[in-house]
């Protein structure tokens, strides 16, 4: 496996590690909405999600031989540039479905920073999945 | 995924080059190992200029190494 597709692999993890548990607390109401205590779960997954991406991509460079880790090719850029073309829209749809919550009932700013950043993470995992599909099926 | 209309004679090229693996030819043009993979393998097309890389490190032309299969 090369080091972009473990770099992958790790983005993924993570990000689904790390904003599973805020997502998974904030909706589920076992954090207060509107306290600090949400913020600070959402700094603690920012910290969190860092300093394992920092770890695991150097045990990745370590861990992966010469030849798969070299500056990134063609094949490598072509799947960056198409994972995030994908990610843009998958954005721009997360984004547009804005309008609905803060039209349909009424929300507070806490709200919507929180579904757009539903947003971020939902499309960033969309690229690193997309990536690791062209990864594994060549292009 | 539809299958590419190239097919090449990479895999048989490197083994009479010495038996040439697929991490020395990836070397010898910019690529990684993985690409050299997916090119040989018929899952990724090339770029011109990576084709005619692969073509001058075996010594023989481009039509030599990828051929249009209709």
């Amino acid at each position: 496996m090369s080091f972009r597709e473990k770099s992958a692999w790790i983005t993924l993890v993570t990000v689904l590690l790390c904003f599973g548990v805020y997502f998974g607390a904030v909706f589920t109401g076992a954090v207060p909405a509107h306290s600090w205590a949400m913020l600070h779960l959402a700094l603690g997954a920012i910290l969190t999600l860092i300093v394992l991406q920092i770890a695991l991509t150097i045990f990745a460079a370590v861990t992966t031989p010469k030849d798969g880790r070299g500056p990134r090719d063609e094949r490598e850029k072509m799947i960056q540039a198409r994972s995030h073309t994908i990610g843009y829209y998958v954005l721009m749809v997360c984004t547009g479905a804005l309008i609905i919550p803060t039209h349909t009932h009424g929300v507070s700013m806490v709200d919507i920073t929180n579904y757009a950043f539903l947003g971020l993470v939902v499309s960033t995992i969309v690229v690193a999945v997309a990536q690791i599909i062209m990864f594994r099926r060549g292009y | 995924m539809a299958k590419l209309p190239i097919v090449n004679q990479i895999r048989r090229l490197r083994f009479e080059n010495g038996e040439m693996t697929q991490s020395d030819l990836a070397e010898r043009i910019g690529v990684t190992r993985q690409t050299i993979a997916a090119i040989e393998a018929g899952k990724y097309g090339p770029s011109l200029e990576a084709a005619f890389r692969i073509a001058q490190v075996f010594g023989v032309g481009l039509e030599e190494v990828f051929q249009w299969e209709d």
